[in-house]
């Protein structure tokens, strides 16, 4: 199947690139917001008053693909349960009103902008998208160091074995045995958890 | 907390477990209250490194979406470049047209018959010339006109230049060289621009190619 234009990506071959991961993810990725982000943009900016918001509809198209793809990797989706592009919609609504709550006055969402939002279907509620701030322990796990953090993608993501790890990354010149792969992943791992656990 | 156990948290939190163990393992979880928190903490890590590798993969799409597309720019701006060469060489190539200016082909104090013979002359030939048709008629006329000693440098300048479109016109490129190297007309006050100049020179080189 040739996957060079976006809009020969069906949403099956979009979901599956994302859970195939690498290069086919990155692809997936670039096809999926080109075909949807004039929709998804229509859809934001239908829904927008005239004032001025730091954030743009294109911010929240991209934190929406985030937040999908999150939940396509924890397989809490499935096409089965709602089309892409109304399961994206759906994490734009929330993420955006989410937004314009903390923006606009209460009287103003209420008088302009609730009525309009309860006419949408509810189907993925606000629970698509976790509460937690995850841009803390993003930023704890992006500055624990890129051995760190690919042994423990392996481990942890990609479930391979102790022994697979250090076979890959011995042979790629990473590391020189299998002990400092070993005693690396010690450290690091007890490290985050720390940091991680302080703040949870 | 033993390395075995260690790898058993990791193998269960990843989902690689084997579906007995992950029974047996699960039935020990509910009796060890330390065991459950481990456990929960790895989910919890694991979820953090899963984010963290979705927010790099989709910042990289993004970057690739906004970055300019270099290629795009290049075949634009080799584009522009070959409209606008088209455009030059269309007009260059453009049928040569007598110069608007006009001049006092008279040029001379008195008037008798032989210069009101040579006006009428100029007059056909420019005539033919603008017509596009016959040219070897304008040239006749004009290959007199354009050597005589009797009027002025000004009108014979004139007369030449005209006949180099008429050479032109008859697809006599070397004729029209030889001719448009005579003229030898520069600065204020020739008569001819440079467009005009250049557009000879390049039909030259176009007939002689």
């Amino acid at each position: 199947m040739n996957f060079s234009l976006s809009k020969q990506w069906t949403d099956e071959a979009i979901v599956e690139g994302i859970l195939t991961g690498g290069r086919r993810e990155h692809e997936a990725l670039v096809a999926l917001y080109k075909k949807f982000h004039v929709s998804l943009e229509r859809f934001i900016t239908h829904r927008s008053s005239d004032r001025d918001y730091a954030k743009q509809p294109e911010d929240i198209i991209w934190e929406a693909i985030e937040a999908f793809v999150v939940n396509v990797k924890k397989q809490s989706y499935s096409l089965k349960d709602a089309a892409l592009e109304t399961y994206l919609k759906s994490i734009c609504k929330n993420l955006w009103f989410r937004y314009i709550s903390s923006e606009a006055s209460r009287d103003e969402r209420q008088t302009k902008y609730m009525a309009d939002w309860d006419e949408l279907d509810d189907d993925v509620s606000e629970t698509l998208i976790e509460k937690e701030n995850w841009a803390y322990y993003i930023d704890i796990v992006s500055k624990a160091g890129k051995n760190c953090r690919q042994i423990l993608d392996m481990r942890l993501i990609d479930g391979f074995s102790m022994q697979e790890i250090s076979q890959k990354l011995v042979a790629d010149g990473v590391f020189e045995s299998d002990q400092t792969v070993r005693n690396t992943k010690s450290k690091c791992l007890k490290k985050i958890m720390e940091m991680i656990n302080v703040n949870f | 907390m033993t390395d075995l156990l260690q790898e058993q948290i990791e193998d269960y939190v990843a989902g690689v477990m084997s579906e007995t163990d992950k029974v047996s393992f699960e039935e020990k979880i509910k009796s060890d209250a330390q065991l459950l928190q481990q456990v929960n903490e790895t989910q919890r890590l694991r979820e953090i490194l899963l984010r963290s590798r979705v927010r790099r993969q989709v910042d990289a799409a993004r970057a690739e979406i906004n970055q300019p597309r270099k290629g795009k720019g290049l075949i634009f701006m080799l584009g522009g470049f070959a409209a606008a060469a088209s455009v030059l060489l269309f007009m260059l190539s453009s049928p040569m047209m007598l110069t608007s200016q006009e001049f006092n082909y008279r040029g001379e104090t008195t008037i008798n018959q032989a210069s009101e013979a040579r006006a009428n002359d100029f007059e056909k030939a420019k005539a033919i010339i603008n017509k596009g048709e016959n040219p070897q008629d304008a040239i006749m006329i004009l290959e007199k006109l354009a050597y005589n000693p009797e009027i002025s440098s000004n009108y014979q300048r004139n007369s030449k230049w005209m006949l180099v479109i008429a050479y032109l016109q008859a697809d006599k490129a070397d004729k029209a060289e030889e001719t448009f190297n005579k003229i030898n007309c520069e600065g204020i006050e020739c008569p001819y621009s440079t467009w005009e100049k250049t557009k000879i020179k390049w039909q030259i080189f176009w007939g002689k190619n």
